[in-house]
């Protein structure tokens, strides 16, 4: 008969990359420029989710009350998450973590004064995850995916930093498509139970790498000799879009080849592909959540693989003819 | 009741007349015929063929390992004994990764 086809990958893993680090400073440098604001979750998209209040202190472990999780803090800086009764704990190294009180939407942020000079420790992990966890638990789910419009149906690029997210977001922008984001969104249900893809708000950012095929961002990058933030007003359309539904799911990578091609995938790995971008460890009630939304998004789209190569700037034009294709398809 | 206990060295001892169920903090979805599952406790994710989903969605509990491989059997064609042979391969890789409970192990 068949083997049992159990296959075993590390969750983990797609948290741990480094090369976000600019994005997650948005956490502190915009919406927490002084580390004790009160966000909303994301002003005037998210309306009926509550504000989580975020307190900072510099501070050792030993002023936190962690006794009764045993010794949870690891020993490096990867981020541990812990949960104990309907608090949940996110470690960074062993002397800086965040404690999130759902009840009340408190987060208590410790950061140890050594640990103050690495931006991406206090940005991400006790940030950032926070904010994530506290979304779900208000009924939005994350995907790190890119997603704009292309012949009137939603386009979702899904894949780990450094896949081709970046560059396919700004051949859709430069292209004047209906844009939604560039890295994250969250996946949700309106009261009728309709998916729907909302953006998590960030600027659009424009590095190195993505630039150097649009000769409207390479010069100004050159200028700046850095990332160029895009807001929202110079989106196509003056903002972004809200409350889409799915539509394709690309997964990307970069081909060798001359031509761009697309190849259908099954469902089924399309869901073993997002679950890594998307399902970060939480209770078990929340991700067995998230993994049902996932799925139902997985069974809503048409997935394929999505090799790019050398042509980027035609990349929505291909993109346009295999939605027109898929249209005449059905 | 979970039999508490139940150790790596009695994996093999696993027979058609074990009764399992899923361990409680595994997030399961299937798609399309196929499976993905999540053990919180070690952070690793899992897929799951076809004939891996069928069996996963049988271990519920109520139905031991020799009334799930009668109904692989019937379902992919193959004879009673590779069915079961397969049903115990894929029940000892689910109990080795904490994703099953023993609920009866005789």
């Amino acid at each position: 008969m068949t083997d049992s086809g159990l296959h075993m990958t590390l969750l983990s893993q797609s948290a741990r990359v480094r090369s976000d680090e600019e994005r997650y400073l948005f956490a502190i440098r915009d919406a927490f420029p002084h580390l004790e604001a009160t966000p909303t979750a994301a002003p005037g998209i998210y309306p009926d989710s509550r504000p989580l209040q975020y307190t900072y202190k510099e501070g050792r472990k030993s002023d936190l009350f962690i006794d009764s999780l045993g010794d949870p803090i690891a020993h490096s800086l990867d981020f541990n998450l812990y949960h104990w009764k309907n608090s949940f704990l996110v470690s960074a190294g062993e002397r800086s973590f965040a404690q999130c009180f759902w009840d009340d939407a408190r987060v208590e942020v410790t950061v140890h004064p050594d640990d103050r000079e690495n931006d991406w420790v206090v940005a991400h992990r006790l940030f950032f995850l926070p904010l994530l966890e506290w979304m779900r638990r208000a009924g939005y789910y994350p995907i790190h995916a890119a997603a704009f419009a292309v012949a009137g149906r939603t386009i979702l690029v899904s894949g780990p930093s450094g896949s081709g997210k970046s560059t396919t977001s700004l051949a859709a922008l430069a292209a004047g498509a209906p844009f939604l984001t560039d890295d994250t969104l969250f996946v949700s249900r309106d009261p009728g139970g309709m998916l729907l893809l909302n953006p998590f708000p960030e600027p659009v950012k424009i590095g190195r790498e993505s630039a150097r095929w649009f000769p409207q961002w390479r010069q100004d990058f050159v200028e700046r000799h850095g990332k160029i933030s895009l807001p929202d007003n110079k989106l196509p359309g003056g903002g972004r879009m809200t409350n889409c539904a799915p539509g394709l799911l690309l997964f990307p990578s970069f081909s060798e080849e001359k031509v761009t091609s697309f190849e259908p995938m099954s469902r089924s790995e399309a869901m073993v592909r997002l679950l890594p971008q998307s399902a970060i460890p939480s209770t078990a009630r929340v991700l067995q959540s998230h993994m049902d939304l996932l799925g139902d998004l997985v069974e809503a789209s048409d997935p394929y693989f999505f090799r790019f190569a050398a042509d980027v700037p035609d990349l929505i034009a291909h993109i346009d003819r295999l939605v027109r294709a898929k249209g005449r398809s059905h | 009741m979970v039999v508490p206990g139940f150790m790596e060295d009695r994996l093999t001892a696993l027979s058609a007349s074990t009764l399992l169920t899923h361990a409680p903090d595994v997030p399961s979805r299937p798609v399309e015929g196929k499976g993905v599952l999540i053990n919180l406790d070690s952070g690793h994710y899992f897929s799951l063929n076809e004939t891996g989903q069928f069996i996963w969605a049988r271990l519920n509990g109520e139905q031991d390992l020799g009334a799930i491989a009668a109904e692989v059997a019937a379902e992919y064609e193959v004879n009673p004994e590779e069915a079961l042979d397969d049903t115990l391969a894929l029940a000892i890789e689910l109990l080795r990764e904490g994703l099953v409970d023993v609920i009866r192990a005789e």
